[in-house]
């Protein structure tokens, strides 16, 4: 019969999911490596393939992509083959992600809307899936999945970053497992979730796996983890994040910045910040100085200020080696202050702003903004 | 939730109602997320979900223009990122033209990329 409506007693538990799994999505416990071992044949066991023969563990994310690729990328491979072994690249089957991770998402997903009406599906998704996720997701698994690609150089960059669509995300699935195991344990839908529970163990145990035919690489959790009040990843005196193998990652209220302008004192200047090619990345370079100490710094002296501020104000400066810089400072809807470079003959902030947009000055301004 | 009749902005791409999609465009298939209009390096992309194929999304020879073709009653420009998230803009139905920030450059200038 399908659930339509939860009783007191399930949504009394709802906190309790949610915390338990957030604690998991940002564990930065040591992995638990033979309840992972177990958990990935589990996995396979679950997809119907056999379990892997070998199961190689990774210090990383990215060092489980770069030996993967090491195996599976060509160009690599030509260079490592006379001292691996071409019995080592025989070995590893293709990717078995389609079975082991999106089937079983998607046969457990169908099983539970099939048994659960779309009010309570919603409900528990936005009490303990969602919030859980949001955490873990889109703060930690979104700036980790970003910095596997952004770390290695072009020649092995397509490799590694196929790593990253192939892979289980272990701890960092917590949003989805959470709302599963909530159904699972609450509502009485084991038939249903059972399929998940090597993916489930696997959250519990360790990061992220890469599954292929007779082998899965497999990543430690991260040692650290700092994040803001709102739960942004956000450290001003280190990484925001480290994984064993000493894979770091920085970032400034959830926004990814170069280690150099937290690590080397003096390294992040104004030049530097108001110059980089990001411009979310310009944003938090500014705000890690203070706007302030930025417009000080360069001298900046006002051209015009219009009195809309999301056209903002025309700014001039004498950079070490591009005097007469000019910048548009401008306020974003969403709260927040950036600089946009302008040419050096714009003279007032709405020609500058028009530039911007390559339009001329009668052009229509927006009548809403976002 | 924003409804756009003539020129809206959501970060930095503007979208301004046309008369129709111009001659010579490149029709662009949608990804898994949907239709982006503005790509982030950071997969902070801003997308039109379009799931009965009512939106049509062309590429122009200049980088910073695209075009929409807007069949259905309207569609949904969405910010994909879960904090500091530009509100959602909706564009009715008929074409768009999709402009995108640029920035000054010593070269030039390059597209405002995020």
């Amino acid at each position: 019969m399908k659930i339509k409506k939860l009783t007191d007693q399930q949504i009394a538990r709802m906190p309790e999911f949610r915390d338990r799994w957030l604690k998991i999505g940002l564990s930065t416990d040591p992995t638990d490596r033979p309840r992972a071992e177990a958990a990935i044949a589990a996995m396979y066991r679950a997809a119907g393939t056999a379990p892997p023969r070998k199961i190689v563990w990774c210090g990383s994310p990215l060092s489980q992509g770069l030996t993967r690729a090491v195996i599976l990328d060509k160009r690599m491979w030509a260079s490592v083959r006379a001292s691996v072994g071409a019995s080592v690249r025989a070995s590893v089957g293709a990717s078995v992600w389609a079975s082991v991770g999106a089937s079983v998402w998607a046969s457990v997903g169908a099983s539970v809307r099939a048994s659960a009406g779309a009010s309570v599906w919603a409900s528990i998704w936005a009490s303990v899936g969602d919030s859980v996720g949001d955490s873990v997701r889109a703060s930690v698994w979104a700036s980790v999945r970003a910095s596997v690609g952004d770390s290695v150089g072009d020649s092995v960059g397509d490799s590694v970053q196929a790593s990253v669509g192939d892979s289980a995300y272990g701890q960092h699935d917590a949003g989805w497992l959470a709302f599963y195991e909530f159904f699972r344990e609450t509502c009485a839908l084991n038939e249903q979730t059972e399929k998940l529970s090597g993916l489930t163990e696997l959250a519990k145990s360790a990061g992220w796996a890469l599954p292929h035919s007779g082998i899965c690489w497999v990543s430690e959790r991260h040692s650290l983890l700092v994040r803001n009040a709102g739960g942004r990843l956000h450290s001003l005196v280190g990484p925001a994040v480290r994984y064993p193998d000493g894979w770091k990652i920085y970032a400034v209220n959830g926004t990814r910045v170069p280690g150099e302008w937290i690590e080397t004192p003096g390294f992040l200047t104004a030049k530097v910040a108001l110059t980089h090619a990001n411009i979310e990345q310009r944003r938090a370079g500014c705000e890690i100085l203070g706007w302030a100490k930025v417009l000080t710094e360069i001298n900046a002296v006002t051209v015009d200020a219009d009195r809309d501020p999301e056209i903002g104000t025309l700014l001039r400066a004498d950079l070490p080696d591009a005097p007469g810089s000019q910048f548009l400072k401008v306020h974003c809807p969403t709260g927040r202050d950036f600089c946009i470079p302008v040419p050096a003959d714009c003279k007032r902030a709405r020609e500058a702003w028009n530039w911007t947009w390559a339009r001329d000055e009668a052009a229509k301004l927006p009548e809403v903004s976002a | 939730m924003k409804t756009v009749k003539r020129v809206g902005r959501q970060g930095e791409i503007l979208f301004i109602k046309i008369n129709k999609v111009p001659a010579g465009v490149t029709e662009l298939p949608a990804s898994k997320e949907g239709h982006i209009v503005g790509h982030s390096e950071t997969g902070h992309h801003h997308v039109i979900d379009d799931k009965i194929g009512e939106v049509h999304h062309y590429a122009s020879a200049n980088p910073l223009l695209g075009y929409l073709s807007v069949d259905g009653a309207s569609a949904d420009v969405v910010h994909l990122r879960s904090f500091d998230t530009h509100e959602t803009l909706r564009l009715g139905r008929g074409a768009w033209e999709i402009r995108r920030q640029r920035e000054h450059t010593p070269e030039g200038w390059r597209q405002v990329a995020d």
